[in-house]
């Protein structure tokens, strides 16, 4: 590890670093304040001997926002270690930081399993001391091999009360059907009463459907009958939802946040009816 | 036009875009290629006509995503994130 002013053009953004997305407005604030008093704290870098270049380990909102305020160099902490310790000190230094989100973290230790930094997404989870919550929710998910299906669906899975049998059945449909988390977690909620057959019709029911749609009008009609049921109408740059007991509601198209919060609020609604 | 400030849902809207390259483009292009403006275009016109999938994946890379995202399945290189323009390596078919 040594410390260096190293330029700009010669440091690179990789996936070694496991933040995947970055919030404009906070990098504009942080690209204001480095005008202003510049970087105060080092960037993390590894030296990449085999592709010569420095790859950003920490810091890549402070790269970006330094040039943005056009910086030409940066004070930084050069690692020079191999890809496996690079791995494990960018994760370490990441994990406490509130803002990644948990899907990052997921995938960086999936990352690392896959090129072997770690045997086992426990021994990932022993290594950092991850928070009791999160380490029993990954270690859930690594008691069941199967890469093609996220960890978060791994984890549902494996902390179900279905049999050793059942549970390989619901990773075969999630796998076939193409299933979202949440709709492995309803799966494997309807499984036990009903069977796996009329549980994935269910929950494959509760995919909105275009039942309707008018080429003169451009009218749409999608029908979803499930967990929640509600129907869309969109026509004219407008979305009516009819959702069942709740009346219609008229929106404005422009604003699909609005639509997804109401979908919500249906669909918590229905739970709410069901656990009384 | 719609808007998109949960760096959340931007993350689940580019690992979607991902997923739909490395799943319906492999068999034509092979394991590394790079998908261009009009065949981003095409992939949604394909798979989720007449939604705003597109226009908010867009923003999505315009504004939230990093330069490389990697998967266990495949890595997104954005080499232009207005057009945009992509590279894709699929690890695993």
């Amino acid at each position: 590890m040594k410390l260096a002013v190293v330029p700009l053009d010669q440091i690179h953004k990789t996936s070694m670093n496991p933040r995947q997305v970055v919030e404009r407005e906070r990098l504009e604030a942080l690209a204001k304040s480095v005008q202003q008093i510049g970087i105060t704290q080092p960037l993390i870098l590894w030296w990449n001997g085999a592709a010569e270049r420095y790859e950003v380990l920490d810091g890549s909102r402070r790269l970006e926002a330094a040039k943005l305020a056009g910086l030409k160099e940066v004070q930084a902490i050069v690692y020079e270690v191999s890809q496996e310790e690079a791995m494990k000190i960018a994760f370490s230094i990441h994990l406490s930081q509130e803002d990644l989100t948990p899907e990052e973290l997921l995938n960086y230790i999936d990352l690392m399993v896959q090129r072997e930094v770690f045997r086992s997404v426990e021994e990932a989870c022993r290594h950092f001391g991850v928070s009791r919550s999160w380490f029993y929710e990954l270690e859930r998910a690594g008691r069941i091999r199967d890469e093609k299906v996220a960890v978060s669906v791994r984890a549902a899975v494996a902390s179900s009360d279905l049999s050793e049998e059942e549970k390989k059945r619901v990773l075969e449909m999630v796998k076939e059907r193409g299933l979202t988390s949440r709709e492995a977690r309803r799966l494997i909620e309807l499984y036990a009463s009903m069977g796996p057959e009329e549980a994935v019709r269910i929950v494959e029911a509760s995919r909105p459907r275009l039942v309707y749609s008018d080429p003169l009008t451009g009218e749409e009609v999608y029908e979803c009958v499930g967990a929640a049921s509600y129907r869309l109408r969109v026509v004219e740059g407008f979305i009516t939802i009819e959702a069942r007991g709740s009346g219609a509601l008229r929106i404005p198209r422009v604003d699909a946040s609005i639509l997804v919060n109401l979908l919500r609020m249906v669909e918590s609604g229905r739970g709410a009816r069901r656990q009384r | 036009m719609p808007r998109l400030r949960n760096k959340r849902v931007a993350l689940r809207l580019v690992r979607l875009l991902g997923d739909l390259l490395a799943s319906e483009l492999p068999q034509v292009k092979g394991r590394e290629f790079v998908v261009g403006a009009a065949e981003y275009r095409a992939l949604y016109r394909r798979v989720s006509p007449n939604s705003r999938l597109r226009d908010l994946t867009s923003m999505a890379i315009q504004s939230f995503s990093q330069p490389v995202i990697e998967t266990p399945r495949w890595v997104l290189e954005v080499l232009d994130n207005k057009k945009p323009v992509l590279k894709l390596r699929v690890k695993t078919p």
